[in-house]
């Protein structure tokens, strides 16, 4: 568990990893060929992208014949996000705290 | 290698003398932020937290920026590190917080309870994408 949370936040530090994610997220499964259609990079790199999120178990693999399918699986994810906007949260009512103090006339 | 940082800012009504001294100063911080004790402010400082965890201090600019690291989730030693960066706008100061170095998730962090996932996929994308940027550390 451990590891697959470090994996997903690595695997989401790229902007065109979270938009692919994104885009399986709208419509699975899809292959490499099909995603490569709506990006601006080659299928090969779209398979290097696909690669690291199945790593990061955001994406599941089917194959079917010769042909690989990828299908966005949430159960990563939603432990990843869930801790994050967490963490973010906390950092929004401490600075709404730093506010009110600093704007406070007495401070 | 890219850093996942997440990102929050606020504006407020005040200079950036005042805000620098409500970030930097241990009885300003136990006011909005927690009793954090330290000796001086200078890099490398060692820091102890309220809750008995530990950090120092990372970076110390005088009125642009003020940074540390600390323990992500005590007794686990693994830490990341938070950057206060001050602005000024017309407004008043600009206050911008980041933090990273989640990639070193400690094992107490799958403990924590997540509430249930009542919202869209697409929609938890977006947020997530919102609380976070890519950029070399």
């Amino acid at each position: 568990m451990i590891e697959i949370e470090d994996r997903v936040f690595t695997a989401l530090a790229d902007a065109t990893r979270r938009q692919l994610l994104t885009r399986l997220a709208q419509s699975s499964p899809q292959t490499a060929t099909q995603l490569a259609h709506e990006f601006p990079i080659s299928r090969q790199g779209i398979i290097k992208h696909l690669d690291r999120l199945s790593y990061a178990g955001l994406v599941r693999v089917q194959t079917r014949g010769r042909e690989k399918r990828y299908v966005f699986d949430p159960t990563s994810l939603q432990a990843a996000s869930a801790w994050i906007e967490t963490i973010g949260k906390q950092w929004d009512e401490r600075l709404q705290r730093l506010k009110n103090l600093v704007e406070d006339d007495s401070f | 290698m890219e850093a996942v940082v997440l990102e929050r800012s606020i504006v407020i009504a005040a200079d950036r003398e005042r805000v620098w001294r409500a970030i930097t100063t241990p009885e300003h911080l136990a006011k909005w932020f927690e009793p954090i004790r330290f000796e001086r402010l200078a890099v490398g400082e060692t820091l102890t937290f309220g809750w008995g965890g530990e950090g120092s201090i990372a970076l110390v600019e005088p009125m642009d920026r003020f940074g540390f690291r600390w323990q992500i989730a005590p007794p686990h030693p693994a830490q990341t590190l938070v950057v206060f960066t001050l602005e000024t706008v017309p407004e008043g100061t600009r206050i911008t917080v980041t933090e990273q170095g989640f990639e070193a998730l400690p094992d107490e962090v799958r403990e924590i309870r997540f509430q249930d996932n009542t919202q869209g996929w697409e929609h938890m994308l977006d947020s997530l994408s919102a609380y976070m940027t890519s950029r070399e550390p």
